[in-house]
């Protein structure tokens, strides 16, 4: 009797421990499949290069950096809004030659706040770091220099490739997706 | 290292949690452990499964008519898990109401609504029909076709409620249009208020269960018995069996997804099983009689199940036959309408829309796929460049030209491979040909066979083939082209407009439509918005023109599907009878 007692408390939770888990593995699965932001089947990874004209050469001044939004289309789960702003740059011109562009991204490498340009470089607002302007971390919270985004000149066009990075580390890591 | 007695004491002491547990299982079973005792451990079972599954779903899903469906489609589609999810919360509803429908009929034969359990017969029985209202508010959700029709037809049986139809109806739909308030009322009635009530009458329902102890077992086995562990293993596996059966379900055929759902359209509508008897009935009771079907009969049987405890009191076999017949005539009833409602669905006219419902469901899934627009999927489905270009055409264009599939008229000329050699070289030969200008107002211009000869004709279709020339078709041939362009500027254009005429005719007298372009988009488009333009057709023009009629993205579909018609077979015209 206590052999059976003892079969039938195996069993009760045996089964029970089967059936929660049939329910709850798929459900936990889902709920962590979306933090994975898996793509759109008909967007498959390299499906657009990503270069998007954002000024023309001739508008880039040596020493006077510019600001220029990213317009794209924004790839949101299952949204795919065409000509959204999907982030900002400040382009710099060094010298003469279309080889002396760079690009920076707006976004503070801190918090995520846009940096902007004042007469003592550039400044991110919300917690007052500093940047040379070259984009260097010179003071404030800032982890890092501010983060360079591809960029080439095709035409006269300025082209920049938009990235975003992981905030607030040392490291700069490319969130994907 | 501490023993478990230790950690026992010590939430025992602050929380007082493992005593209560081991009151919650110590439950008395009176007669021992039953296999039919199960029941209400699967539907326990199963409305957790209901819980777990909703709630992941609520991560992804998005109450919003442009967003609701996409949603759902991104869960079925993109995420890995997703369509299994789903399923198993769809299937999960059905086993529900397919088990409360056999825990109603044991309950009738066990005589398990009788004194003392009369209100906790009355409670189950709102249960029920809780668990009807939550497949009710869940069935919209997705927003496609079949929810949204479905739900559209079952809100109309509810305004059809004398006195107080009329006010639910707008309560439940949020005002007088079915759309974004319904959708946002019917989503909270389904994860919140319908699962909370759900939640406290089960807790009742089994708490009275417990008091009264189940029927039919008084006097049997071991009056002592308790629920852990031999009633709790056989509950276990109820419910492991439940769950199995459902996950079956789900992974064979998975939840539906029909097309976004269209106010605009014809969809063949059928309602799930357990609502289908109800629907069948209505169709008997057309018009004012409609409520018969509606209220009357529904309601008589809800108010017989309800009264039930206090009809069915007799202990003789032959007497209970006849007090519980009305039941079992609704059951055969019931099931004979379904069956009924089922055959319906074999006639030819409904299954050739179910066909259409299905391939538009198809497309619309195959579309998402690219992602969809912010302005939601229905307006994607309608701008399905694979249907719409064909639509717009032969709404604005199918009037009077005829193309293969999509227009018979012939007011104007065939549209088929136009742009192309072999169209041009029908129009060269002979213009009036009666599937080119011949039924038309526009008769001025002669067969020119004759004139140009075989390799002049050859040349000027050419170089006309050339002028809306595109890379990636078949590349014109220089040499021609430039032969055909010499023959058309001394030529063709003494009444043609167009740069580099030699005819030296004065510029007023040329009055033809100018070919430079002709078949390009430009070309085409310049004839559409403008087809009187001097360098159309002029004060001869009788095409009507679509400047205002069209948006520019319905404009730029049309001349694209224009382009498309290239590659067709052109009117076959070899030569032009001999004038009589």
């Amino acid at each position: 009797m206590v052999d059976r007692r003892k079969a039938l408390k195996v069993v009760a939770g045996v089964a029970g421990a089967a059936a929660a888990g049939a329910v709850v593995v798929p459900a936990v699965a889902v709920v962590g499949a979306a933090a994975n932001a898996p793509r759109l089947p008909g967007r498959p990874p390299g499906s657009d290069d990503g270069w998007r004209t954002v000024a023309r050469w001739e508008q880039l001044a040596v020493g006077t950096p510019l600001q220029a939004h990213v317009i794209g289309a924004e790839v949101d789960a299952w949204n795919v809004s065409p000509d959204r702003r999907l982030g900002t740059v400040w382009l710099l011109r060094g010298g003469e030659g279309p080889e002396t562009l760079r690009a920076l991204s707006a976004v503070c490498p801190h918090l995520g706040c846009l940096i902007d340009h004042t007469e003592r470089g550039f400044v991110c607002p919300c917690h007052n770091s500093d940047f040379s302007a070259r984009g260097a971390a010179l003071r404030g919270p800032s982890p890092r220099s501010m983060d360079p985004i591809e960029a080439r000149v095709r035409d006269g066009r300025v082209e920049v490739r938009w990235a975003r990075f992981r905030l607030g580390g040392a490291e700069r890591i490319r969130e994907e997706g | 290292m501490t023993s478990p007695s230790r950690w026992r004491t010590f939430l025992e002491e602050r929380t007082g949690l493992p005593s209560a547990l081991g009151r919650a299982v110590d439950v008395a079973v009176p007669g021992g452990p039953r296999w039919r005792r199960v029941f209400g451990a699967s539907l326990s079972a199963l409305l957790l499964l209901e819980a777990v599954t909703g709630a992941a779903m609520m991560t992804v899903y998005s109450p919003s008519t442009t967003a609701a469906w996409s949603s759902t489609w991104y869960l079925e589609t993109v995420l890995p898990w997703g369509r299994l999810v789903r399923g198993i919360h769809h299937f999960g509803m059905h086993a529900i109401v397919a088990l409360l429908v056999l825990h109603l009929v044991q309950v009738v034969l066990d005589r398990a609504s009788r004194k003392p359990r009369e209100l906790n017969h009355l409670l189950g029985l709102a249960l029920g029909g809780l668990v009807l209202f939550a497949a009710m508010t869940g069935f919209p959700l997705a927003w496609d076709q079949r929810g949204y029709w479905v739900s559209r037809i079952e809100v109309g049986i509810i305004g059809s409620v004398p006195v107080l139809g009329t006010s639910l109806q707008r309560l439940l739909v949020g005002g007088a249009h079915f759309g974004q308030f319904t959708l946002t009322r019917f989503h909270t009635l389904h994860v919140w208020l319908v699962p909370l009530l759900l939640l406290l009458g089960v807790r009742a329902h089994i708490a009275m269960v417990r008091r009264h102890g189940l029927k039919g077992d008084a006097g049997r086995g071991d009056p002592q018995a308790r629920w852990w562990p031999g009633q709790a293993a056989r509950d276990a596996v109820a419910a492991l069996l439940s769950v199995a059966v459902v996950t079956w379900m789900a992974r064979r055929w998975g939840a539906p997804l029909d097309a976004p759902a269209d106010p605009a359209s014809h969809f063949p509508a059928v309602p799930t099983w357990f609502f289908s008897p109800l629907s069948q009935l209505l169709r008997y009771f057309p018009g004012p009689r409609q409520v018969i079907g509606t209220m009357i009969i529904p309601g008589a049987l809800t108010t017989f199940l309800a009264l039930l405890p206090w009809i069915d009191r007799s202990e003789s076999r032959w007497r209970r036959a006849l007090v519980l017949s009305p039941l079992l005539l609704a059951g055969l009833g019931a099931v004979a309408l379904g069956v009924q409602q089922r055959r319906g669905l074999a006639k030819p006219a409904f299954v050739r829309s179910l066909r259409e419902a299905q391939h538009t469901a198809w497309r619309a899934r195959r579309l998402a796929r690219a992602g969809i627009p912010p302005e939601g999927p229905l307006e994607m489905v309608r701008n399905d460049p694979a249907v719409r270009p064909g639509e717009l055409f032969a709404q604005h264009c199918g009037t009077c030209h005829a193309v293969r599939g999509l227009s018979q008229q012939r007011k104007g000329p065939r549209l088929d491979g136009f742009g192309s050699r072999e169209w041009a070289t029908a129009f060269v030969v002979w213009p009036d040909h009666p599937e080119l200008m011949g039924t038309t107002e526009i008769h001025d211009m002669s067969g020119q066979r004759r004139r140009l000869r075989d390799e002049g004709v050859r040349a000027v279709a050419e170089w006309l083939y050339s002028r809306g020339y595109e890379p990636g078709e078949s590349a014109p041939d220089a040499a021609l082209v430039a032969a055909g362009e010499t023959i058309y500027r001394r030529r063709c254009t003494t009444c043609h407009q167009g740069e580099g005429d030699t005819s030296e005719t004065e510029a007023a007298d040329r009055d033809a439509p100018n070919l430079d372009a002709w078949g390009s988009r430009a070309y085409i488009r310049a004839q559409m918005l403008n087809p009187g333009a001097r360098e159309n057709y002029g004060e001869r023009n009788h095409m009507p023109r679509f400047h205002d009629r069209m948006n520019e993205r319905d404009l730029t579909m049309v001349v694209d599907f224009m382009r498309s018609l290239r590659t067709r077979p052109a009117p076959a015209v070899m030569e032009q009878p001999a004038e009589p």
